[in-house]
């Protein structure tokens, strides 16, 4: 635990393997392969209604897969002989009986899996509602609601950790918090599976990231590799002759973009190509910098074609 | 660490967590006050109309403990049935099932624990609502003279009318395993336990055949009498209809 550390000597590989969800015509989850190692923080990325909870269901046996199949350590979760012991999950902050207190609603986990009381106050402490334990779930706020769930999902000790959204509804130091508390448990050597539809929320969190689109993995790489093949890196460049350049770096197979304060974007010759250029058309450069490719841009360029419609609009 | 711990999930510990989690509920222990309260309340007026010698007029002493009993039985009934309800059907109503799924895969074994659950909260609670309304009614049919019963019949009555409710529940409980809601499951099991009855007695004179018997308020008192009467299979049809279409969509379908 966070205020225990210590570093498991046996972690959980999850394998998922082919798994398919269908909901009528509609394909929701599409031969999804991944695999889960231990001390690993694995984001699980992608756009709204691509996929990603579905997923997590399937994997802890609460929805039914049309194929595939999801193993941990060899054995579907449904037969595992203590699933909180090998899985902790938190998949809705708001499945909790709202008239329950959060104490109780830990105990009577703990008591399914012979797990001692006091290790449900001891979580409790740590996931910063030991004040709260007491009060009715009713009278949580969505951040308290997810540390319970948060709590929940760590009552085993379990090796592999599937958390969705668990940021959602906390305040900047519940995520601050939050993003601490994975990378802990991953250094104690479980497996993390953790997901979001925001790329800022994983990108300091993650070794790992798996990409959902439309049900299918678009990638599931580390998170160098996501930036190094799918993050297009541009040049800033700035001169008295924005016309002749742009013209100029067109004629050697270059994207250019003209922003409205003059400067131009420039997508293919790196910073030196273009002031290599620059310098034997004559023009002058004031500025000439290569802007870094964030692992937003990445996601953004993986999951552009690869987002569900949703319905909606701006407002008029 | 857990990785060496050698834990099993199994119907005893999955008990003691659904009992753990029906009694840190307020809803549970209104019902299980009412269970009991009502009753007492029903004996007492019961008592006093003994009383009066108008109404006990020919009455024998049997028929006064029975008529007590079966009241006591009848109020306790309605509050054990949304108890039964509510053990299922609360967790359906703002998705907590899916945390006891998470905790507990194998769905058919939870509710088992339910079930057995059930029963056990409905025979404690009947038992102390019959025995709590026989007590009450007790001395006022003592000062009417309606005493004599033999103790072991008048445990044979109290066994009877627990069982009776021991097998509401049940019902109820199957009930809301096949509609996992808990205002349908509370409607359709008071509607099939307490309204049938007169809706078929109605039909009966139409059809000029006995229906009533069909109904599972009246099938569960007679197996209760006669356990191996014509009634025991319209009792297990009434129970098991339910309870297999349950158990088919809870393993066939999403959590």
């Amino acid at each position: 635990m966070a205020g225990r550390p210590h570093v498991r000597s046996v972690g959980a590989v999850i394998e998922v393997e082919e798994l398919t969800k269908k909901y009528g015509a509609v394909t929701a989850v599409d031969s999804v392969s991944f695999r889960l190692e231990p001390g690993v923080v694995n984001g699980f990325i992608g756009p709204n209604g691509a996929g990603k909870s579905t997923t997590m269901r399937m994997m802890v046996g609460l929805d039914r897969p049309a194929s595939g199949r999801c193993l941990i350590d060899g054995r579907p979760y449904r037969d595992l002989d203590a699933p909180l012991r090998s899985v902790g999950a938190l998949l809705d902050a708001e499945a909790i009986h709202p008239g329950r207190s959060g104490r109780n609603h830990l105990r009577f986990l703990a008591r399914s899996h012979g797990i001692a009381g006091r290790r449900a106050d001891e979580l409790l402490e740590m996931v910063g509602l030991g004040d709260a334990a007491d009060r009715r779930v009713s009278g949580y706020s969505l951040g308290m609601r997810q540390r319970l769930g948060l709590a929940a999902a760590l009552l085993g000790d379990p090796a592999a950790l599937l958390l969705d959204e668990p940021a959602n509804g906390m305040d900047p130091d519940g995520i601050i918090w939050i993003r601490s508390l994975l990378r802990s448990l991953a250094r104690e050597g479980r497996a993390v599976l953790v997901s979001s539809h925001l790329m800022g929320e994983l990108a300091q969190t993650a070794d790992r990231l798996i990409v959902l689109g439309r049900g299918r993995v678009l990638a599931d790489a580390s998170v160098v590799d996501l930036l190094t093949r799918n993050a297009t890196r541009t040049v800033r460049t700035r001169t008295d002759q924005p016309d002749r350049l742009e013209k100029l770096l067109r004629e050697h197979d270059a994207a250019v973009a003209r922003r409205p304060d003059g400067t131009l974007e420039v997508i293919g010759p790196d910073s030196e190509e273009v002031a290599v250029l620059a310098h034997h058309a004559g023009i002058l450069l004031f500025e000439n910098v290569t802007v870094a490719a964030s692992l937003e841009d990445a996601y953004l360029a993986l999951t552009r074609d690869h987002a569900r419609p949703l319905t909606g609009g701006f407002p008029r | 660490m857990s990785s060496t711990t050698t834990v099993r999930l199994s119907l005893s510990r999955l008990f003691s967590a659904e009992w753990l989690k029906l009694r840190t509920l307020r809803s549970s222990w209104v019902c299980a006050v009412a269970a009991v309260v009502l009753p007492i309340g029903g004996a007492l007026l019961l008592g006093l109309a003994h009383t009066d010698p108008d109404f006990v007029e020919g009455v024998t002493a049997r028929d006064a403990v029975s008529s007590v009993l079966s009241s006591s039985a009848a109020l306790s009934q309605i509050s054990i049935m949304a108890l039964a309800v509510l053990v299922l059907g609360s967790e359906y109503t703002g998705g907590a099932i899916r945390v006891t799924f998470v905790a507990a895969p194998r769905r058919l074994t939870v509710m088992a624990a339910k079930a057995l659950l059930v029963a056990a909260v409905a025979t404690v609670l009947a038992a102390l609502s019959v025995g709590l309304g026989y007590a009450t009614a007790l001395p006022f049919l003592t000062h009417a003279s309606l005493t004599g019963v033999p103790f072991g019949t008048v445990l044979g009555l109290i066994g009877a009318e627990i069982g009776y409710c021991v097998l509401v529940a049940l019902f109820a409980f199957a009930v809301t395993l096949a509609v996992r809601n808990t205002a349908a499951g509370i409607g359709l099991a008071l509607g099939a336990v307490l309204l049938l009855r007169v809706v078929l007695a109605v039909l009966d004179i139409w059809v000029g055949f006995d229906l009533t018997g069909l109904a599972f308020s009246v099938a569960a008192t007679r197996v209760l009498r006669d356990p191996l009467s014509v009634a025991l299979p319209v009792v297990l049809a009434w129970l098991a209809v339910p309870a297999v279409l349950g158990s088919l969509t809870l393993v066939r379908r999403d959590a």
